[in-house]
């Protein structure tokens, strides 16, 4: 028979350890953690908003930090970073 | 001589030359790219990149091929990147990592549950384009005041391939330290968000 008194601490968890959870890649998430952040999510609405807030933070920075690689640099400035990299050997 | 270092493979000047030669050809324009992102000068972005070539060749000996040569090119730039800015003083740096954690610690009450948890407006219109492209010009603004370390662990998260065991390892922080600091950083970027 399981012994629920062990799982007790858990559902104690305070917004603050909570919303540390959220910040984990939900795949690198243990199933403690996992355990925990969907029963405190059903009892609390300020982590349930501020999981659906980190989404849209998640998504938003690899969006942002997505950068253009249309640029290229020009033969000419390798060449010269290449012709320091020799000076630098000598 | 130890029998360990035997294993070491010692490199001649004309093979670092040669290694970082071919970096220049590999990596020259995603550095470049990378750099411009962050300067928004064409110009500065190929100084800086060269810079960092230079300086990857200078202390080739630190690299050891502990992490992908991309990974450690980029921490050297963003090194760079974080000189510029403070010379050019264009960007407002928070550089106690302290301030951060305060910051961050004054969201919660005592008991440590949030505190004036409110359904932020800016937060609410899910399919609106323009409350989504508000959140991300206010996020751009926010992730320069970030600390330095908290914006590089962001940086390496969103824009390299890495692990997450090598970018640790990249920035010298253990796993745990490193989720703890990508949560700080989202926890500000989301104060900073609301507040602007």
């Amino acid at each position: 028979m399981i012994d629920f008194r062990k799982y007790l601490p858990y559902l104690l968890y305070s917004c603050k350890r909570v919303s540390a959870i959220i910040s984990i890649n939900p795949l690198e998430r243990t199933s403690k953690e996992r355990y925990i952040l969907g029963y405190h999510k059903s009892i609390c609405k300020a982590c349930h908003n501020y999981q659906y807030q980190n989404t849209i933070i998640e998504a938003t920075l690899s969006k942002s930090l997505k950068i253009d690689t249309s640029l290229k640099l020009s033969n000419e400035k390798k060449a010269v970073i290449i012709e320091f990299i020799n000076k630098e050997a000598v | 001589m130890s029998f360990f270092s035997f294993k070491k493979k010692i490199f001649t000047m004309d093979d670092k030359v040669k290694i970082v030669e071919n970096w220049v050809h590999l990596y020259g324009d995603m550095l470049y790219n990378w750099a411009y992102n962050k300067t928004n000068s064409k110009e500065i972005a190929k100084d800086l990149v060269q810079e960092t070539f230079i300086a990857a060749f200078r202390k080739y000996y630190q690299f050891e091929n502990k992490s992908a040569p991309k990974t450690w090119l980029i921490a050297i730039l963003n090194n760079k990147i974080i000189d510029y800015h403070r010379a050019t003083k264009n960007t407002k740096y928070i550089s106690i990592e302290n301030n951060g954690i305060v910051l961050t610690d004054t969201m919660f009450d005592n008991d440590n549950f949030w505190l004036n948890e409110l359904d932020q407006k800016i937060w609410r219109k899910e399919n609106d384009k323009t409350s989504a492209e508000l959140i991300e010009e206010k996020l751009k603004k926010c992730i320069s005041n970030l600390p330095e370390k908290w914006s590089l662990a962001i940086s390496y998260k969103y824009f390299s391939d890495e692990k997450t065991d090598a970018i640790c390892q990249e920035l010298n922080i253990s796993t745990s330290n490193y989720w703890q600091i990508i949560h700080r950083a989202k926890l500000l970027l989301k104060k900073c968000v609301e507040l602007q």
